[in-house]
């Protein structure tokens, strides 16, 4: 019998060069039993934190002072093709939108978030991992 | 940046406000848990026999799933036979094919619980919220369902939250609960409990209804879904709102265009009115009675 919490064995990590935004996050997926490694404050934290745990997925926004999520975003994707990374932006721009799609992001979401609709994002990014390790 | 910081303080909000209301969630469905242990450790406290008694509760399910109703819901686009069943376990070991009802405070909201909600589609969730959600009705020709003449049409409800709420509008000696919380949480917690499963049941049903009840009042139901890949969307939408009825206390509909027939073979497996008089009725205090339908 499947009786789990689908999120209950995912792991992430969140980063925000917002402070306070990268803990509610971190708040809000604990609440789902996500485990919340670590947070980080611009792309080049993202990429340490990525190497040093591998999690499930990286929630990470992409306007952020010197390192920003593109850069993170890169990095992470050439180190682990099949990481899962959703950007969080609130440039709803076509270029902004086809350049992360480009560098591999899995899922943008826009600000302000949908919160349904970023537990859907992670629900579908893990169960395709899943599915591909199984595989 | 302003601009960025603003929005960054809207998603903040909405964050924190989504926090707190899964938090009030869980803590309402906490107190209710609460209740029923209190009630629980009332009931040991005053019983001679409490250590036979808790462990009835636990076994009984184990060792004697025998149905008391044995339902085989035959679903509306495909022939496909689905058994399912229906067990109200008493918690003096007794089983007992009666109507009982919930016993709740004026106003109190009914919490239901998918508890593993991963095991399924969203659009197989969304379908399951609905039957209990929905205050959608139809009409239906009269003569579509054999109650009567063409050009009659009576009224169906597509979620039980419509159904009770009409129901509610009768005056009852028992609240009729109608404010619903569905909760997607893997604790458990909650009045009814919905399991959608993958694997089959070993005696090939596809929906069981568990209630445990004390002083003929339901405390608990727990309702699973079994091999819910299988099953569509409007299929599984159909077994939830029998198996919710079971749930909310009804037993079994002699008419066979019913909803909660024992075999559901209607291409119209909605609540009716007759189903809605019955929970009238059984909040009224008939429990073990039987509710002729007007129609």
């Amino acid at each position: 019998m499947s009786n789990q919490n689908p999120l209950s064995h995912v792991t992430a990590i969140v980063v925000d060069d917002e402070h306070d935004m990268a803990s509610v996050f971190s708040e809000y997926l604990e609440l789902f039993d996500v485990k919340v490694f670590a947070t980080g404050h611009n792309g080049k934290d993202a990429f340490d934190l990525y190497k040093k745990h591998e999690p499930d997925f990286v929630l990470m926004d992409l306007m952020m002072p010197d390192y920003d999520g593109y850069y993170g975003l890169s990095k992470i994707k050439k180190f682990d093709s099949d990481s899962k990374v959703i950007m969080i932006t609130a440039d709803t721009s076509h270029d902004t939108t086809r350049k992360l799609a480009e560098l591999g992001a899995d899922q943008i979401l826009y600000k302000p978030c949908d919160v349904n609709k970023l537990v859907q994002s992670i629900r579908r990014l893990c169960q395709m991992r899943l599915e591909k390790i199984e595989s | 940046m302003k601009a960025e910081q603003l929005v960054d303080l809207q998603s903040q909000k909405i964050f924190l406000s989504a926090i707190n209301s899964t938090l009030k969630q869980r803590n309402s469905a906490l107190q209710i848990e609460n209740n029923v242990l209190q009630k629980l450790a009332t009931r040991e406290k005053t019983s001679p026999k409490k250590t036979i008694l808790m462990i009835s509760l636990i076994l009984i399910p184990t060792i004697s799933l025998v149905p008391n109703f044995a339902d085989f819901v035959q679903t509306e686009n495909e022939n496909l036979t689905h058994n399912t069943k229906y067990f109200i376990q008493n918690l003096r070991g007794d089983t007992v094919d009666t109507w009982l009802h919930w016993n709740l405070m004026e106003n109190e909201q009914l919490v239901v619980n998918i508890v593993n909600s991963g095991a399924a589609s969203q659009d197989k969730i969304s379908a399951v919220k609905a039957t209990i959600l929905s205050e959608e009705t139809t009409q239906i020709d009269d003569s579509l369902l054999h109650k009567g003449p063409q050009g009659h049409a009576s009224t169906y409800y597509m979620g039980w939250a419509g159904a009770l709420k009409q129901a509610s509008k009768s005056q009852t000696e028992f609240y009729i609960p109608s404010e619903f919380v569905v909760l997607e949480s893997a604790k458990g917690e909650g009045h009814i409990t919905i399991n959608l499963v993958l694997h089959k049941d070993a005696d090939g049903y596809t929906g069981y209804t568990k209630s445990i009840t004390e002083n003929n009042q339901i405390l608990k139901s727990t309702i699973t879904i079994y091999d819910v890949n299988s099953l569509s969307a409007e299929q599984i939408a159909t077994i939830v709102r029998h198996e919710f009825g079971h749930a909310l206390g009804l037993a079994h509909s002699s008419a066979p265009e019913d909803l909660m027939a024992p075999q559901i073979t209607t291409q119209y497996p909605y609540i009716s009115e007759c189903n809605v008089d019955a929970i009238i009725a059984l909040y009224d205090g008939q429990e073990s009675s039987q509710v002729v339908c007007e129609k």
